[in-house]
């Protein structure tokens, strides 16, 4: 998403004050790329999913909305993400009406994806494809409505590509669950959301998950992202 | 398969919460009123294996865990009693026990000896009503008779809780 094309487009304001006016913008700096499998293994052994809690000698710690909401500066206070999962033809409308996808390409995602996903490959070409082409209308027309259109869905597009890389990384490392658009429709009401909670339900749930296995499973898994 | 790639969120929460463990290098051009406090540490240092991770956390006590370190951090973002809503929060249809009762101290609060789960969030719930409930989250967050006394310390906590 990040380079020598994109960068000087998103140093402007206008981007600056949309993606940080969702909440969501300081997601981009705030994920560790590089991973402690060791520290990681420690702590899930002493996970528990009845209590949601890390059992120690002096008793429970765990993250809390506090620590979601001092460390990533996310919001927690608003509405649950309350989803479940979309038919295909939700995901190509949502595709096509939010991120200004042809109908062509949002039914090859949904079907490469085989379900309601779309590739990360994808949202960084068409990524590219909105900001340039709406700096190109600028330059020429000024800031029409045309422009600010594309301004919007060039934003969703990277709202989608960041959650689906940091909070919400889910089974499919290279897709996106389109799913998370709905929350993207009208920007001014993002920040209306808890993604604070969503992020740490999802942290609880991922927790749940790896404490079923052993700490090489877990390792091998997370070795496997770093590639 | 699971991947865990959001499992880097707790590591960025133990650099804050035990001493000595990970992460000690932070970022020089950190500035507490404009970052949020995951930038503070950098994350290369620090890899350790899961034995001397064990090792530790065997022979922790209280004098290395930060229960508190949002203090300067307040003024940039304040204390939510969003944080205090107890009950179940949901991530796509899979519903999860959030109750920050179980951990009092790290709100300030003497720790008071805990109910069983199943009394404090009872599963009489579906997804949509969790949504409602946290809709209406500071109905359902702890109340100040529920919190008791205050700490000083961060380590209190009432007779019985751990022997």
């Amino acid at each position: 998403m990040h380079d020598k094309e994109t960068i000087p487009i998103m140093a402007a304001q206008w981007w600056q004050n949309r993606l940080h006016g969702t909440g969501l913008g300081w997601l981009q700096d705030t994920s560790y790329s590089l991973i402690d499998h060791g520290l990681i293994c420690a702590f899930v052994e002493r996970w528990h999913e009845e209590t949601s809690s890390f059992h120690l000698l002096f008793g429970e710690m765990k993250d809390t909305l506090d620590d979601v909401a001092c460390l990533l500066h996310l919001p927690i206070d608003g509405m649950l993400l309350s989803h479940g999962s979309i038919s295909r033809d939700e995901t190509v409308e949502l595709m096509e009406r939010y991120l200004g996808s042809s109908t062509g390409d949002a039914l090859k995602e949904v079907e490469k994806t085989k379900g309601a996903h779309c590739r990360f490959s994808y949202l960084e070409r068409i990524f590219k494809e909105h900001l340039k082409e709406q700096r190109d209308l600028e330059t020429e027309y000024g800031v029409t409505q045309e422009v600010q259109r594309l301004r919007d869905q060039a934003v969703r597009i990277y709202l989608l590509y960041l959650v689906g890389i940091t909070i919400f990384t889910d089974k499919s490392q290279w897709a996106v669950d389109v799913v998370y658009l709905r929350y993207f429709r009208d920007l001014d009401l993002v920040t209306g959301y808890s993604w604070g909670a969503a992020a740490l339900a999802h942290l609880y749930k991922e927790l749940n998950n790896a404490a079923r296995w052993n700490c090489s499973q877990v390792a091998g898994y997370l070795t496997l992202l770093q590639v | 398969m699971y991947i865990y790639k959001w499992l880097s969120l707790v590591q960025v929460w133990v650099f804050h919460h035990f001493l000595g463990m990970g992460s000690k290098d932070v970022w020089e051009g950190y500035g507490e009123n404009h970052y949020p406090r995951a930038i503070l540490f950098l994350p290369l240092s620090g890899l350790g294996t899961v034995d001397n991770y064990r090792h530790h956390l065997d022979a922790l006590d209280l004098t290395r865990v930060v229960m508190a370190p949002y203090g300067e951090h307040r003024k940039t973002r304040q204390f939510e009693r969003v944080s205090l809503y107890s009950g179940w929060l949901r991530f796509g249809d899979r519903m999860v026990r959030y109750l920050p009762e179980r951990v009092f101290r790290r709100f300030e609060w003497v720790q008071t000896i805990l109910r069983h789960p199943v009394k404090s969030s009872p599963i009489d719930v579906n997804l949509a009503e969790i949504t409602n409930r946290f809709r209406r989250a500071l109905d359902y967050a702890l109340t100040p008779q529920q919190l008791g006394e205050t700490v000083v310390h961060y380590v209190e906590t009432v007779n019985g809780y751990i022997d």
